[in-house]
């Protein structure tokens, strides 16, 4: 026991777990000191009673019980695979869905949901006789067949307003491609209508396809004319009541022969070649080669129509002609109804100048349409803009039964939208003079044959709301 | 077809490391082998820790478990059996807290459960080795639970030092100084038949 040797060494030793040199300097040590190697022999002797205590045989039980276990969890991972699988399958599913809608609500708010503020303004469109007789339905085919599907799942207003903002744009891209050509070239211009599709030329003939505010000076004044539908006081009764109720007055002779509007008359020409070729009807051609612009003064006194819109003309530097002796003055059809007619050659800041001159609210109104357009029969029987009435109810013996039976809903739906779209009319030319841009100071404005029927009507329903820059 | 059954032959020639490759693949016949393997020499040395052959079942099976359902995170850094006996024994000590009663002794059960039963040449040594070992069995239970374990991995399981530091997460060097330290307790609780050894 007093031996300094590291006794560890001595189970280290025995375990065989030394070093050689470790192993040598132990068997060094026992083979001199008697007390190492008896402690030795003891550790040994403790190790071998240990050493042959009996080897045990596991019991069933354990394994049973691990096997009870390991079957539990196969199954449980079994089913949490299961779970991991339907909810992966669910989630790719809810993913395709959610990516699905939005590219379809994505189509849709690209085509339909552009918001007319950040529209560009709309161009200036004078004549709309032609765009305000089709039915609308027809035209929202005609501007957006492709949106056919979603537009089935819209509001009915809401394919209005689609139908009339695809219209719009696509008339704005044409009249900026057309005023491009004719400024590069015009020999150009005659082939491209030419060439054009037919649903092109349809579609420009229906949204009227006015002037481009920024360009008006470079437009010709025939080319986003609808041509007139004829109208003669000697319409066959019971005509619809869609179809024209005056005769345009027979256009004299244009005194102006420049070189764009020449081409622009060609232009017009050959629209109403493919118009006539694709079934459109025929077009009236009463005398001048140019279709004239057809503006109506309803005023509720036709005496004092005449006298403003002369004073009013007067203003502007323009020599009214003299009243036609040959009964060009209209009949309206219905009996408290008397129009004339006013042929004049205006530029379309004139025209802007002389609806703010003659538009008086409860009084007169300026309206880009002819004396028979349906938008009028709410000046004869004194139905508000947009206000819907009883099937077969029409006051003012003016229109038959069939108009409002027939004409009722589709008028009540884009009466709001022509409205509109006339005062953004005016709104635009009215900006333009406002900016201090005459039509003198630039080049030469080009002139539009304008028929100014003058009416009497009952009644003078208000306008819209005027925009802001409308009141400037 | 359960645990601890002979496995498949192809699975008998495979080392352990490639039968816990094929346990982390949900290959359930790979545990089969293992358990197989192990399964006996763990429950000796937990039973000889633990001093009764129900606790040390109940630890055994509870182990096994443990290893079946942690195999996935076995990186194979040390041998199966080193990763199962520290399961095992940490089992064992848990268990053993939990459970405060008194150690039934082993020998009172059958001894088919004895696969190398000590040789005896006669009844009467027979008799003398079964008190021999219930000596040997009640110092080890008198001893502290890591001098046991340490004895029961050396003298008992045959373990080395590398394989025993790896169970008991100790260094190496640790290993020596505290077996030698168990073995001199040991041989103090076994004084008088340790003289009859010579």
């Amino acid at each position: 026991m007093n031996c300094p040797f590291d006794k560890e060494k001595l189970t280290g030793y025995y375990d065989g777990e030394l070093e050689a040199a470790e192993k040598a300097e132990v068997e060094r040590h026992i083979a001199s000191c008697s007390e190492c190697l008896r402690e030795l022999g003891e550790l040994k002797s403790a190790a071998i009673l240990v050493k042959e205590l009996p080897r045990l045989r596991a019991p069933r039980s354990i394994a049973e019980g691990v096997a009870r276990e390991m079957q539990a969890a196969g199954k449980v991972h079994s089913f949490a695979r299961m779970r991991r699988t339907v909810l992966w399958a669910s989630a790719a599913a809810a993913a395709l869905f959610i990516g699905l809608n939005l590219m379809y609500f994505t189509a849709n708010d690209k085509t339909s949901a552009r918001p007319l503020a950040t529209a560009p303004p709309a161009p200036i469109v004078v004549g709309k006789v032609q765009q305000m007789q089709q039915p609308h339905e027809e035209a929202a085919k005609n501007a957006a067949p492709e949106k056919e599907a979603p537009a089935e799942r819209r509001s009915t207003a809401d394919r209005a307003a689609a139908a009339d903002e695809a219209k719009l744009r696509e008339s704005r891209k044409q009249v900026e491609e057309q005023e491009k050509g004719l400024h590069a070239k015009p020999d150009a211009v005659k082939k491209a209508a030419e060439a054009a599709p037919a649903d092109r030329a349809r579609e420009r003939d229906k949204s009227g396809d006015g002037l481009a505010k920024g360009a008006p000076e470079t437009k010709p004044a025939a080319e986003p004319m609808a041509p007139p539908k004829p109208t003669t006081a000697a319409a066959p009764p019971g005509a619809p009541a869609a179809a024209p109720a005056a005769k345009p007055a027979p256009a004299p002779e244009a005194a102006e022969k420049s070189a764009p509007k020449k081409e622009a008359d060609s232009l017009a020409r050959a629209e109403s070649e493919l118009k006539n070729k694709r079934g459109a009807g025929p077009e009236p051609v009463v005398g001048a080669e140019a279709p004239a612009t057809h503006l109506t003064l309803a005023s509720t006194q036709l005496s004092k129509a005449r006298p403003q819109v002369e004073e009013a003309l007067r203003k502007m530097g323009v020599t009214v002609p003299a009243p036609p002796s040959n009964g060009r003055a209209m009949k309206a059809p219905a009996p408290r109804e008397a129009d004339t007619a006013i042929a004049l050659d205006l530029t379309d800041s004139q025209i802007a100048r002389l609806k703010q001159e003659l538009d008086k609210p409860g009084s007169s109104r300026l309206l880009a349409a002819a004396p028979g357009d349906p938008v009028l029969a709410e000046f004869r029987d004194g139905r508000m803009l947009g206000r819907k009435e009883p099937s077969g109810v029409v006051a003012g013996g003016g229109k038959s039964k069939d108009f409002g039976k027939a004409d009722a809903k589709p008028e009540a739906k884009t009466e709001a939208p022509r409205d509109a779209k006339e005062l953004k009319d005016a709104d635009a030319t009215t900006r333009g003079l406002a900016e201090g841009l005459p039509a003198g100071d630039k080049a030469p404005e080009p002139r539009r044959r304008v028929i100014l029927h003058l009416i009497e009507v009952p009644f003078v329903p208000d306008t819209q709301p005027a925009p802001d820059a409308l009141k400037k | 077809m359960s645990p601890g059954d002979p496995a498949v032959p192809e699975l008998r020639e495979l080392p352990d490391r490639e039968l816990v490759v094929r346990c982390q693949r949900n290959e359930s016949r790979a545990f089969d082998e293992l358990m197989a393997r192990h399964q006996d020499r763990v429950y000796t040395a937990v039973t000889r820790f633990c001093g009764n052959a129900e606790d040390a079942a109940d630890v055994v099976q509870r182990a096994f478990i443990n290893a079946f359902r942690k195999i996935q995170e076995f990186k194979g850094d040390s041998a199966f059996s080193t990763w199962i006996y520290r399961i095992a024994f940490n089992q064992a000590i848990s268990f053993r807290r939990e459970n405060k009663r008194p150690a039934v002794s082993i020998y009172s059960k059958d001894d088919e459960k004895v696969v190398e039963p000590a040789v005896e040449s006669n009844p009467t040594e027979k008799l003398e080795g079964e008190e021999t070992q219930k000596k040997v069995q009640q110092a080890l239970e008198m001893l502290e639970e890591g001098d046991r374990q340490i004895i029961l991995l050396k003298d008992l399981q045959g373990h080395s030092y590398d394989e025993i530091a790896s169970i008991m997460q100790i260094p190496k060097g640790t290993v020596r100084s505290r077996l030698h330290r168990a073995r001199l307790e040991l041989k103090s609780k076994l004084k008088s038949y340790i003289g009859t050894l010579k």
